[in-house]
């Protein structure tokens, strides 16, 4: 199991670094001139003062060149009124990810600001999501064919269907226009102010968890408050998803002979199906749910439009909208790099559920 | 042992979590409100009384309204949703945008205001009061004492003197700076960097500045410098024009004449004043300038974050210098603490926030209007004499609409004199006068221009394609500007005096053989596709052998064929700059428009010597004459159908009092005024 | 021998099986009785039904489609169809075990085999985990994996197939039950693991005690088990009797052909294969009289009438067939 683990942690630095190839080839099918917003906030119209840049920061040069510097910087020398400057520009692995148009500041900001939103949403989502997946299908399952399938059934299909900017809508009309109980946004105006102050120390950038760091239960309280409508609308419609696929996963498992056997050995339903048929039905789930928390990792854009939640999916379209490059290849690039990691996680839990998985 | 429960029974305590929360509505720190009181201010001899009012305000006829029973959760915060939040820069010298207006002239003050809804009348802002010399060219400024900057600095003349210098010397062809240009340095001079090459060369271009010949920097710095003195003993600001300039007070009283700190703005990395390192500064871009985020003003607001994308929050200075109002009837300090600009894309959205109390104001597409009529409860009709408003209170529905107003922007049909027709030119048809076509001098005739203009039918457009929401306007400028007369001259819709014109046209030619020639506009444009149907349609009901002809054309390809004079007719647009009939007289009668109509020369001549005239007059009054002569001739003349311009709606709750309308902010209040219950 | 009464009285037993394509008919009426220290064996074809009555008598049926129409099956004096749930569920590993045909599919993958046999020893004996975990160990030892206590903590996947069929084996003993009810164990090994495992059960058998009912379609290897067998056809027993009477006098036209049917151990080795001509009926839309009828060669018009009745042919043999005088082994 370790040496397994070990192994799938050693692959990453390659699976990385391919991403990183992908994205780059992507970036290079882009013109020097378009390529320049990653060194320079303001792309100059001036002919003349673009090809200064181009030239600064070696834009024309051959491809490997590039990528090294695109990877680690570039340096740059300037001198100004016999003042010579040397400084280090750019590399993404030192962080800089070039300056985004559409959102007015460096794209690396804007993914620090918009990462933690996306990824308190996912963890608050998660459990209802998956969990409450899961615990439908295996009802659809176990109850197959009975009425409770059919309502579990049903249930999946319709959320499936709805369209989710009608489903979000509609609850804020429901709970929010007329009451106020569930507003839109991340925190509300006060609760802001509060953390934008030096006061409030932001340790995970995670508003819920901070607040508690902070001792300020209320705005713990706020926070959740503008969760609850997201959550509901997020987990209604991928419930169906993970719940399909465990109700007809559960089925199959529980035609197996193996189940016969615990059966026969005279252990309780319950006990046979979550001990034998459970672990062994999950499977897909596992990798469905590595899927979900990337997706819901990665921004899931029209929750955040309805309910202004600043999350990472917003930005990303914008950005794609308005035809930033630069930004929508670092969110590419970020994406990637969260889809190889959770692979990885899934791998994992892949063998730690299915011990014949281990052996290659 | 309850492994397999655990998920479920944890996702659920959550969620009832998250319900229990939500029934918990958080309590807001308490904040006491603060309330303006009576002051009375002595002033040179005057004793004026302002009193706060919590009416709605309009400021000629001033009906009274009862807001009273409308109560907001939040009456300390005022809460502005907009479609969304991307400002480029807050950096005064900048800034070009009405989104960064919105703040910059809360935030900064400038040395002139505009006197209440007043779009043509002065009053002093930062400056006491101003001299002007009789030749027009010198503006003498006394600048105000006392007056603190948000961290507390002093303002001095010298700062004065900085903010507009550094805003000169930062230059940028994409900037407001060129408005600043022309009347410091001369008509023609759009860029600092103009001054060291008169070629142009040099324009944005900040590597090529820096290399240029360090005496013509020195030299070309220094014509700032003598152009805006500053003298901190004597408490004033001198300004010398190249040229008297009537829209020079108007400039001012604009965004980008806000007034900075120099110590504090040198402090976080801005020009350091001496002419011999300026063209290090030049260039600087809207993203790159240092105070691009940073704002150090001395107005009744301070900004206190702003998250692009989200949002931005103001909040209230309470040490605003301002003891007279700008207008009778209006309050001298900001009575909302906090002012939040949030930028929501989803109309729905907007609109449960609305609803839910939580916006105050929203924007509204108009698409979407009778989703929020029926809340509106009070109904307020922009008058155009009055410049205010006639407010009417129909029922206890919670919003107010605030309806009628003009936009600043106008849609026109324009006529080509002597088409470009070389290599071909498919819109004239045979290009001939023999009923299939048209020659290339077709509308050097004036009888077809007029005909043109009375076969519009202006109401069925402004009824169809606008939803009713606009107002046909006289002459080349627009309503609410100097020179502006409500009365003016203009067509009307009339089939028989459209029939007259046509048999006149062209020695009866015309009428003998009809004509045919290609109308155009850009593809998706409903608005003007519809102008051309309604010319179309009259055309044909008067006889078949009038036949206009519709091509929509790609943008680019759009755009070209009109820059090269090519259409014969031609659906185009345009939005101001800035609100002054300068803005509107230049493009449309010897600038871009006239330009591409390719006016013949006489014309051309005498629209010149007028606009000019109108330019450099300061004083108001004449300077209205010019205009209302310039509006005449463009009647008379009929270079084009001067179409209507827009009116704007803007829904607000109840419980908001405060506002009035300028054309020149539009509907980016002077939040100070705005009072919320 | 057994005592007056016996271990388990199957009587009447009948289940059906309701399908979209119809009810199928597939135990009919079958009784039978086994006495302690009995070995069974259970014949036929596949799909005769005889591992269908099997699951019946462990009421493993999955019910619905299926159903447990009628009959009785009187274990140690009670009838355990009409037992709840629960008490059926401590009759089942603990007093009736049964283990299955393929050791593969049979066994959870991801769980440990030493689990697998400690789960019913902690529900059944109420041992506690150490405990189990020994006799776990204990068991896998008797049933002949080697380096039992290391193996304990490996994965189905990881033991051959033989060893997997042992570890069935010890799970099924594990909580030393009365009967053992062995579905087709070897079916799925190779013939020399075959003789292993039918050693160790015959070993077991003897040294526990232990009943034995061993399903199987392969007449040879009941031969090397069984002391008495039953032959089912159709859902139906149609022959039953002492293993050897029924190979030296079956009295069944199918028995006669299942034992032609048989490659001769040490017989001409040239000999052509012989084979029941026909296919087995469709339990669905069974007709009336004799299943077998159609294929038989000593058919009569009543064969199609009147089913049959198991009747005495000899001591303790019956057989139903209105044909068995005339039938001879060929």
């Amino acid at each position: 199991m370790i040496n397994y683990i070990i192994r799938r942690l050693i692959m990453v630095p390659f699976l990385l670094f391919g991403v990183t190839v992908l994205i780059f080839l992507m970036l290079m099918a882009l013109t020097p001139v378009e390529r320049t917003a990653l060194y320079v906030r303001d792309v100059p119209r001036n002919e003349r003062v673009l090809q200064g840049i181009i030239k600064k920061y070696g834009l024309d040069k051959p491809w490997y060149v590039q990528y090294w510097r695109w990877l680690f910087g570039t340096t740059v020398t300037t001198t100004e009124n016999g003042v010579t400057t040397v400084e280090h520009v750019g590399g993404i692995l030192r962080g800089d990810l070039g300056y985004s148009r559409t959102a007015s500041q460096p794209v690396a900001e804007l993914l620090a600001r918009r990462f933690p939103a996306s990824l308190e949403l996912t963890l608050y989502s998660v459990v209802p999501v998956i969990a409450g997946g899961i615990l439908l299908g295996v009802i659809g399952a176990v109850k197959h064919n009975k009425l409770a399938d059919h309502i579990v059934r049903i249930f999946g299909i319709v959320g499936w269907s709805f369209p989710d900017f009608v489903f979000g809508l509609l609850l804020l009309m429901a709970f929010y226009a007329g009451t106020g109980w569930f507003p839109p946004g991340r925190v509300s105006d006060w609760a802001n102010k509060i953390i934008m102050s030096p006061e409030f120390r932001n340790y995970t950038s995670l508003i819920t968890i901070d607040a508690l760091l902070n001792l300020r239960i209320d705005i713990f309280l706020d926070a959740l408050r503008h969760m609850v409508l997201p959550v509901i609308t997020l987990a209604y419609l991928w419930w169906a998803l993970t719940l399909r696929v465990t109700r007809s996963s559960m089925l199959e498992t529980l035609r197996q002979d193996y189940i016969t056997t615990a059966r026969a050995k005279g252990l309780s339903e319950r006990t046979v199906i979550r001990q034998h048929a459970l672990p062994n039905a999950l499977m897909p789930v596992v990798t469905l749910g590595g899927g979900t928390v990337v997706g819901l990792l990665s921004g899931v854009v029209i929750i955040e439009t309805v309910y202004n939640y600043p999350g990472m999916g917003a930005a990303a379209a914008r950005a794609a909208s308005q035809l930033d490059v630069v930004t929508v290849l670092a969110f590419v690039l970020f994406n990637g790099l969260i889809l190889v990691l959770a692979n990885v996680v899934v791998d994992i839990l892949y063998a730690y559920i299915d011990p014949r998985v281990r052996l290659d | 042992m309850f492994k397999k429960l655990l998920w479920p029974v944890a996702g659920l305590l959550i969620i009832a979590g998250m319900v229990l929360a939500a029934c918990t509505t958080p309590t807001p720190e308490v904040i006491k409100v603060v309330e303006t009181v009576e002051k009375i201010v002595e002033k040179e001899g005057e004793t004026i009384t302002v009193i706060e009012t919590k009416e709605v305000v309009v400021t000629a006829t001033p009906e009274p309204v009862k807001p009273v029973e409308f109560k907001s959760a939040d009456p300390n915060t005022m809460v502005f949703v907009s479609i969304g939040e991307n400002i480029d820069t807050l950096d005064p010298a900048w800034n070009y945008e009405s989104d960064g207006d919105a703040v910059i002239l809360n935030v900064y003050d400038q040395l002139v205001t505009y006197k209440g809804a007043s779009a043509t009348e002065f009053v002093p802002a930062l400056a006491t009061d101003w001299t002007v010399s009789d030749d027009g060219k010198t503006y003498t400024f006394n600048i105000r004492k006392g007056v603190k900057f948000h961290n507390g600095a002093d303002l001095t003349p010298e700062d004065v003197a900085y903010s507009l210098r550094r805003g000169l010397l930062q230059g940028g062809t994409n900037s407001p700076q060129w408005l600043f240009t022309e009347p410091f340095f001369g008509i023609g001079i759009y860029d600092v960097a103009e001054l060291v090459d008169p070629e142009g060369t040099l324009d944005d271009d900040p590597e090529a500045l820096k290399a240029a010949d360090p005496a013509k920097l020195a030299e070309a710095c220094q014509k700032v410098v003598d152009a805006i003195q500053y003298d901190d003993a004597a408490g004033t600001v001198t300004m010398k024009l190249a040229t008297p300039w009537g829209p020079f007070l108007a400039t001012l009283a604009q965004s980008w004449g806000s007034i900075l700190d120099k110590d504090w703005a040198i402090e976080n990395g801005t020009w350091d004043g001496d002419c011999a390192t300026w063209q290090n500064y030049y260039g600087v871009t809207s993203e790159t300038s240092p105070i691009r985020d940073k704002v150090n003003g001395t107005g009744p607001y301070m900004l206190e974050s702003w998250t692009p994308g989200e949002e931005k929050v103001l909040v209230m200075n309470p040490n605003w210098w301002r003891t007279e109002p700008v207008d009778v009837g209006l309050p001298t300090k900001p009575s909302i603490e906090r002012i939040v600009l949030k930028g929501v894309s989803e109309w729905g959205t907007r609109f449960a926030m609305l609803q839910a109390g939580d916006a105050d104001i929203v924007s509204v597409p108009r698409g979407n209007i009778s989703q929020v009529d029926p809340l509106v409860g009070e109904w307020c009709e922009y008058n155009l004499e009055t410049a205010g408003f006639d407010c009417e209170v129909k029922s206890d529905q919670p919003l107010r609409l605030f309806k009628g107003a003009p936009d600043v922007s106008r849609t026109d049909v324009f006529f080509t004199f002597d088409l470009n027709v070389e290599g071909g030119n498919p819109y004239v048809g045979s290009g001939q006068l023999d009923g299939n076509g048209i020659p290339a001098d077709f509308f050097n005739d004036i009888h077809i221009r007029k005909a043109f203009n009375y076969c519009f039918d202006f109401d069925s457009y402004i009824r169809e394609a606008l939803a009713g929401e606009a107002v046909q306007v006289s002459g080349p400028l627009i309503p609410g500007m100097i020179g502006y007369d409500v009365n003016g001259p203009k067509y009307a819709f009339d089939m028989d005096k459209c029939k007259e014109e046509l048999q006149l046209a062209w020695d009866g030619q015309v009428w003998e053989k009809g004509f045919r020639l290609q109308i155009a506009y850009n593809t998706g444009n409903v608005t003007r596709q519809t102008i051309a149907q309604i010319l179309q349609n009259n055309f044909a009901s008067i006889d078949g052998k009038f036949r206009l002809e519709i091509i929509a054309l790609p943008w680019p390809t759009y755009l070209a064929e009109f820059r090269n004079s090519r259409l014969p007719v031609a659906v185009s647009g345009w939005i101001e700059d800035l609100h002054d009939p300068h803005n509107w007289a230049q493009p449309f009668l010897i600038g871009t428009y006239a330009g591409r109509q390719n006016l013949p020369q006489e014309m051309w001549d005498m629209f010149n010597e007028m606009v000019m005239a109108g330019v450099a007059e300061t004083d108001e009054a004449k300077r209205a004459e010019i205009y209302k002569q310039i509006t005449q001739v463009d009647y008379e003349n009929a270079i084009a159908i001067r179409g209507a311009v827009v009116t704007t709606r803007s829904y607000w709750q109840r419980w908001m009092g405060g506002y009035y309308y300028n054309p020149i902010y539009g509907w980016d209040s002077r939040y100070y005024t705005l009072t919320k219950q | 021998m057994a005592g007056t009464q016996h271990l388990l009285e199957v009587k009447n037993l009948t289940t059906r099986f309701h399908t979209e394509d119809g009810v199928v008919h597939a135990v009919n009426d079958v009784s039978y009785t086994l006495n302690e220290g009995d070995t069974l064996g259970v014949v036929g074809e596949s799909g005769c039904g005889k591992s269908v009555h099997a699951l019946s008598i462990m009421r493993l049926i999955q019910i619905p489609p299926g159903e447990i129409a009628g009959g009785e099956v009187i274990f140690r004096g009670r009838d355990l169809l009409k037992l709840s749930d629960d008490d059926m569920r401590k009759v089942r590993g603990a007093e009736i075990a049964m283990i299955f045909q393929d050791p593969m599919t049979s066994l959870n993958p991801v769980k440990t085999v030493g689990f697998q046999i400690m789960e019913a020893l902690m529900l059944h004996k109420g041992m506690d985990k150490a405990s189990a975990r020994e006799r776990t160990v204990e068991l896998l030892t008797l049933v002949g994996i080697p380096e039992a206590a290391q193996r304990v903590d490996d994965y189905p996947h990881q033991f051959s197939g033989g060893m997997r069929q042992r570890a069935m084996i010890a799970m099924g003993l594990s909580c030393d039950p009365s009967i053992l009810i062995a579905d087709e164990p070897t079916t799925a090994l190779d013939v020399t693991i075959q003789a292993q495992i039918i050693d160790l059960v015959k070993r077991l058998q003897h040294k526990f005690g232990m009943t034995v009912i061993w399903i199987t379609h392969d007449l040879g290897v009941v031969a090397g088990l069984a002391r008495r067998v039953n032959v089912m056809y159709a859902g139906r027993i149609i022959e039953s009797g002492p293993v050897k009477e029924i190979y030296a006098n079956p009295h069944h036209p199918y028995t006669v052909g299942l034992l032609g049917s048989l490659p001769s151990h040490g017989g001409r080795t040239s000999a052509r294969l012989f084979s029941i001509p026909g296919e087995p009926p469709d339990l669905v839309g069974l007709p009336p009289g004799c299943a077998f009828a159609p294929r038989c060669q000593y058919q009569t018009p009543r064969c199609f009438k009147e089913t049959p009745s198991l009747e005495e042919v000899g001591l303790g043999h019956t057989a139903a067939c209105w044909e068995k005088d005339k039938v001879r082994r060929v």
